[in-house]
């Protein structure tokens, strides 16, 4: 114990570690708190839940259902500034009503569906995954055929069970805390100091993956409990005790927990899952170089990442995509609907698979992380704390501050996180629909086919022939990227699209 | 009596012979290890700490037992101070001994009295509570004296234990490792021949990985040849061309 408050007192006082920390916790805060739901921002979502509140869920849906042709054929919004923003919220709530009051219906057609397939040739081969698989089923759902779903927000939930921001964001605390417990020590030399200890070896290296694990837990704990506040804020997570069945994309669970259950299991899967991975890192930072640690780190989660993104479900490799350090820390793949691997043709629950995957892992790493740091000697840090670059002589002061800057302070981490959250947010961006833009691309295209005597008449003539304000506003813009484009010597048709676009 | 008895000790760095068939039986006492830089000195250190593994065929028995059998007990015998500086510079003078006291696995009860005990020896006890951030390289290098005589160990190895003290504080630790020696066998290393000239038992002289000569001061000195019948003397005519 004591040895591990020491380490602990030791990871606190070490900036680089302080400073990752709060960046990733703060900066967790503010991708939950920007994150959209959809083309509608969170106040008018709050307007419309407050509208319906009180209701039972079929009042809720013949009330969406009413609205919404009302707004189709008047235009006019209720909640939001356009009206189809306020179709979106309601065509997702009627989705989402429509199957929670439909659940039951549900249920009975994966038992149909199972006797349909069955029967189908392709699948009736009974020495195959796929027959195995669907006879498999239909029993596993018998759990929750008295579960009744209730019409609740689920943004709110899904905001802490399915962010993979945080996830990313907690690797990076834990790279950092790896480095500084089980890395700082090689590089400062103490270990010299250290090794020949009485505790200086397994029991120590025990003490050092308690507190990864204790930084984990208390990382991922705030970045998960800001989430769930954010959510709260932003649009409620509802009565925690209704069924997982009601949380959106939760509707094929075949487990009977409650909302509440949902976010406590997720928490301590996913918490494990990360412990798992931040030790399989600790393991390559105590024998390999700083530089070899970083790149094998990069590839692992690049491999690990590509695995579980190219392979199928139902392949004979889904083993790979679902034993995966990736799939380990989402738990929805086993939560949100009932899933077996296919293990040399025979069906094995994912859920337990991950459990037992999980558990053993974390010992046999535990084991492993122990034995390196036992067994690593004075020479081999001696021979890995030279870096390529130091075998030979700098050429230039700027090649030197470089190294200095991006390898020996870790600037190179930085720019590799900054990396990771730019294509994060660039490939979760979506722009904001709007009507305009429509007109806008129209106006463009023709006006771009067109001589410069025919698009002077053409916008001339063309106001008279609006039918909506939305056309008369992308007219205008297509009129002033044209005119200014003609201003500056560019021909029109080298230049359609605005970079608006 | 401890006994520490080393046969035929050899450890290659690659191609490197580092050390070669090192022989040697030690008894309570001090010992001083002497030679040039690459002699093998810091390898035979590391290797007696278990902080290097010596090559196939090599045997070092502590009181009659092999250390890899021993394995963590003998490592609670050991005091080590090595060649280096680095410490935790963020930690008190005081939680770094108490660190060290529970890494040596000393009971927690006696923490507090084992480290007040040396830092008294060491002559730190006012300084107990001040970061080792702030503390010269002398004050560390007392410190790192401290912390290998936590817990009475029964061989101490002390690798360069005077480098970057002043004349002072050097004959206050060459005292200090003299009142030492009565039941502990104490190995130092050192480059500073006047630093063990008055306090070593028996001196072995290194060079290149061998052990070429070993004996008490007078014993060596008496084999100049050339020269002050000195330890100094004697390490010129043996070193005088590296």
């Amino acid at each position: 114990m004591r040895i591990f408050q020491n380490e602990l007192y030791k990871l606190f006082h070490n900036k680089a570690f302080l400073l990752v920390t709060a960046a990733a916790i703060l900066l967790n805060i503010y991708i939950a708190s920007t994150k959209s739901f959809g083309n509608f921002s969170d106040a008018e979502y709050k307007a419309y839940l407050e509208d319906v509140s009180g209701m039972t869920a079929e009042e809720v849906l013949g009330y969406d259902e009413e609205l919404y042709q009302t707004i189709r054929q008047t235009g006019e919004p209720v909640y939001c500034e356009y009206y189809w923003q306020d179709m979106s919220i309601l065509s997702g709530e009627i989705s989402r009503l429509e199957e929670v009051l439909g659940y039951q219906d549900y249920l009975a057609e994966i038992n149909t569906t199972a006797e349909t397939m069955t029967s189908v040739s392709i699948f009736a081969d009974t020495d195959s995954f796929s027959y195995r698989n669907i006879v498999k089923t239909p029993s596993a759902y018998e759990a929750v055929r008295d579960v009744t779903p209730t019409y609740a927000p689920s943004n709110g939930v899904l905001l802490a069970t399915d962010n993979v921001a945080t996830d990313i964001l907690v690797m990076f605390s834990l790279l950092a805390c790896v480095t500084a417990v089980f890395y700082k020590d090689r590089e400062s030399g103490v270990v010299a100091l250290i090794k020949p200890l009485k505790y200086g070896r397994a029991r120590l290296a025990l003490a050092k993956s308690a507190v990864v694990f204790t930084i984990c837990s208390a990382a991922f704990g705030i970045m998960y409990l800001s989430d769930l506040a954010v959510g709260e804020y932003r649009c409620g997570l509802g009565d925690l005790s209704r069924a997982v069945q009601s949380i959106e994309g939760y509707l094929g669970c075949n487990l009977a927990i409650t909302v509440g259950d949902l976010l406590v299991y997720s928490f301590i899967i996913k918490l494990f899952a990360l412990t798992l991975c931040a030790l399989i890192v600790s393991a390559l930072f105590i024998r390999l170089s700083n530089i070899v640690a970083y790149l094998m780190t990069i590839a692992i989660a690049a491999v690990e990442t590509a695995l579980y993104a190219l392979i199928s479900g139902n392949s004979i490799f889904s083993p790979l995509k679902y034993i995966n350090l990736v799939a380990l820390t989402q738990p929805g793949n086993f939560l949100k609907t009932y899933t077996n691997i296919n293990f040399f043709g025979y069906p094995v629950n994912l859920f337990a698979c991950t459990m037992i995957c999980i558990v053993i892992g974390l010992v046999i790493v535990t084991v492993v992380v122990c034995r390196l740091y036992s067994s690593i000697s004075i020479s081999e840090i001696k021979r890995n704390s030279v870096s390529a670059f130091s075998k030979r002589v700098p050429k230039s002061l700027f090649s030197y501050t470089a190294y200095k800057a991006l390898v020996m302070h870790k600037g190179a981490v930085i720019i590799v996180a900054v990396l990771a959250i730019q294509l994060y947010t660039a490939f979760n961006y979506s722009k904001p629909y709007n009507p305009d833009d429509n007109y806008y691309l129209y106006y463009c295209t023709r006006i771009s086919e067109m001589t410069d005597e025919e698009a002077t008449e053409f916008i001339a003539t063309e106001p008279a022939n609006f039918d909506s304000d939305y056309a008369e506003r992308g007219f205008e813009k297509a009129e002033n990227q044209y005119e200014y484009l003609i201003s500056i010597g560019k021909g029109y048709r080298r230049h359609v699209l605005s970079d608006r676009l | 009596m401890n006994t520490l008895k080393i046969s035929t000790l050899n450890k290659h760095y690659g191609t490197k012979h580092a050390l070669k068939d090192f022989s040697f039986d030690f008894s309570d006492g001090i010992y001083g290890l002497l030679g040039p830089n690459g002699a093998g000195k810091s390898t035979l250190m590391n290797i007696l700490t278990q902080n290097l593994e010596p090559d196939k065929g090599s045997e070092v028995l502590w009181n009659g037992k092999n250390i890899c059998d021993l394995g963590s007990k003998y490592r609670s015998e050991i005091g080590f101070m090595p060649q280096q500086q680095e410490l935790y510079p963020s930690f008190t003078l005081k939680r770094f001994m108490g660190y060290i006291a529970a890494l040596k696995g000393i009971e927690k009860s006696a923490i507090e009295g084992e480290i007040a005990r040396v830092l008294r020896l060491v002559e730190l006890s006012d300084v107990a509570n001040k970061k080792i951030g702030g503390f010269s390289g002398g004050m560390k290098q007392r410190a790192l004296i401290a912390q290998s005589l936590l817990g009475n160990p029964h061989l101490l190895i002390l690798d360069e234990p005077t480098a970057g003290l002043d004349p002072k504080q050097r004959v206050l630790t060459r005292n200090l490792i003299s009142s030492l020696s009565k039941d502990m066998i104490v190995i130092i290393s050192t480059h500073i021949v006047s630093d063990i000239e008055t306090i070593a038992d028996c001196i072995l002289l290194l060079k290149s990985g061998e052990l070429i000569d070993s004996g008490t001061v007078d014993e060596l000195t008496a084999q100049v040849t050339d020269g002050e019948k000195t330890l100094e003397g004697l390490y010129m005519q043996l070193y005088g061309d590296m």
